[in-house]
């Protein structure tokens, strides 16, 4: 009986120790939040097209747009870092950075070494036909287009029977098509539905920084609508 | 096969029985649940991996109280001369050792992230558009599987102990220790959110010792089990008392000089095996009927009764019998092993 009470009596304490000094909850184990706060925020960026571009001095592309929003609502400065995604990841990961742009999604490798946020947008690599032209039944006799030298090359030429027309460019297409969905409205396609992989992109932040993490992804969720459009805008094929 | 034959079970434990298959039907179901839920507030937390493996562990008393049972009161066959009561100690073993194993998962696994100082990180959570820490939805899951097992496991003991069911004891046991792994958790998590990046994983390997405590406590029992060792109380603290009372029996008999009685679990039964040494032949069929009769007559547990006369008795061990042999009165060797009344009265013949 004696230890039960000693363990609920230390677990009533904890709580009550939140709940009554209103205090930060969760906390940072470094405290990047209250570091941060009205300071400055260290991101690195490493290029990737249409996640983050790095040209001229300040980053452009979806998630910088995403995380200027962010330092704005807790009055930070930014401080850009362009650099590999191995090497942003390393630096993350020991503490000289506070958050990583690199277009990752959540299936990515580096997240044994940093943490990533929700997925702040999922993105969708579909096959797509102009309008008024649907899809032949004979996938065999069907070669669909696609950007050469990518990824969505690779899995069309081994998830499906289609055969592969690899363009330079999709620019101006008007046959069928395996595009990423905030393609669609550029090159005028319309979705048969069917897609190949679907992607949940993330921002990398430190492990263990937790006020940190909650403060950014409560902004990120409250925004999710604002997201999904700003892609659309930047995604071009 | 056993001379003579009849039913196993007393009429009035026919009810003891279907209350713990009701129970233990209704602790695998509410296992199941408590597993999904802990599995979807999982997150990244050491605490919540180790009592989500916990509750996994907590499936096998139940599973094996309910399979067994389907078949632990078969017949004896040609076969299996001795009947099937043995499965459950069987699988009791095979459970211990799983707990053990896992037990030394969760140890290795929170050792070696606490050494490489490796900060768990909880974000935000979406539940039905409300947005919240998933620390507090950890919290919840944890309430719910620290609570409900305690009251499971009290209400356990009573059919527990009316069936000799250890078992059942074990799987009351260990939801009763449920409080402990979630309390462990819910403490990590805590420490998540104060910015503690230890709490969590000492937390886990809190819950990897507890587990790992039942896994060699579990295991050992099962070992001595399927070692033919002297019955013990349901609870495995004290000599059972009817190893007492059947020495007694058999050396009260005005027919018999010496008894010498060796006693095995035989899962929730005991067998029982006594050289005895006549004062006379004459009427040695008849007598040794009575004696099984009046031995089997002491308790339902004692199922197999085996009497066997004998000249003399050689080399028998010191300890063995010291009432049957008229080495100690029963009220000595009573004191010496602990027995109350109390524990007469509750396990003792006729409970």
């Amino acid at each position: 009986m004696t230890p039960m009470r000693g363990l609920a009596a230390a677990f009533a304490a904890a709580l009550l120790g939140v709940l009554a000094g209103g205090c930060q909850y969760p906390r940072d184990v470094e405290g990047t939040l209250d570091r941060v706060e009205g300071g400055t925020m260290r991101v690195g960026v490493s290029h990737n097209e249409p996640w983050v571009t790095v040209e001229g001095s300040a980053p452009g592309g979806v998630e910088p747009e995403v995380i200027r929003g962010f330092a704005a609502t807790i009055d930070a400065r930014i401080e850009w870092v362009p650099g590999d995604s191995e090497q942003l990841v390393e630096a993350l990961e020991t503490g000289q950075l506070d958050v990583v742009l690199a277009g990752f999604t959540r299936s990515s490798e580096h997240r044994r070494k940093v943490a990533l946020t929700r997925p702040y947008v999922d993105t969708e690599l579909l096959l797509a036909h102009p309008p008024g032209e649907p899809m032949p039944e004979e996938r065999h006799d069907v070669r669909i287009g696609v950007e050469a030298h990518s990824q969505a090359a690779g899995l069309l030429d081994h998830k499906t029977d289609y055969g592969l027309l690899e363009l330079e460019s999709l620019a101006g297409i008007d046959r069928p098509a395996l595009v990423w969905d905030y393609w669609l409205d550029d090159l005028r396609l319309e979705s048969t539905g069917e897609d190949l992989i679907d992607e949940e992109h993330a921002l990398a932040v430190r492990f263990g920084e937790n006020a940190f993490l909650v403060e950014l992804e409560r902004y990120l969720l409250e925004r999710e609508g604002v997201w999904r459009s700003l892609v659309d805008r930047e995604g071009e094929p | 096969m056993r001379y003579p034959g009849g039913p196993e079970l007393r009429g009035d434990q026919e009810g003891a029985l279907r209350r713990a298959l009701w129970l233990e039907r209704f602790t695998l179901v509410y296992m199941l649940t408590a597993l999904v839920a802990v599995y979807f507030a999982l997150g990244d937390s050491q605490a919540m991996k180790a009592a989500w493996l916990e509750d996994m562990l907590s499936l096998i008393p139940p599973a094996a109280f309910l399979i067994a049972n389907r078949f632990r009161y078969k017949p004896a066959t040609g076969a299996m001369g001795w009947g099937y009561h043995r499965a459950i100690s069987v699988g009791y073993l095979a459970g211990s050792i799983a707990i053990v194993g896992l037990g030394l998962f969760i140890l290795v696994d929170s050792g070696y992230k606490l050494v490489r100082a490796e900060h768990p990180t909880i974000g935000m959570v979406e539940l039905f558009d409300w947005h919240f820490w998933q620390g507090w939805l950890m919290l919840a899951v944890l309430a719910y599987t620290g609570i409900i097992p305690v009251i499971l496991g009290r209400m356990k003991l009573a059919p527990a102990r009316a069936l000799h069911d250890k078992v059942l004891v074990a799987d009351a046991e260990m939801n009763r220790a449920d409080w402990l792994t979630a309390g462990a958790a819910a403490i990590g998590i805590v420490g998540i959110g104060f910015g503690i990046w230890w709490a969590d994983s000492v937390a886990a390997l809190v819950i990897a010792i507890e587990v790992l405590r039942d896994g060699f406590r579990y295991t050992g029992r099962a070992v001595l089990a399927l070692m033919d060792a002297r019955p013990r109380t349901h609870n495995e603290h004290k000599p059972h008392p009817l190893t007492l009372q059947v020495e007694q029996e058999l050396i009260n008999l005005t027919w018999v000089r010496e008894a010498v009685v060796r006693m095995r679990e035989l899962g929730h039964v005991f067998e029982v095996e006594a050289f005895v040494v006549p004062a006379t032949r004459q009427g040695i069929v008849g007598h040794v009927e009575e004696a099984i009769e009046r031995v089997r007559a002491l308790d339902w547990k004692l199922h197999d009764v085996c009497i066997t006369p004998v000249g003399a008795l050689e080399d028998v061990p010191d300890d063995l019998s010291p009432i049957g042999r008229g080495i100690a009165s029963f009220e000595e060797i009573r004191k010496r092993a602990g027995l109350t009344d109390e524990d007469i009265a509750s396990e003792g013949a006729g409970s």
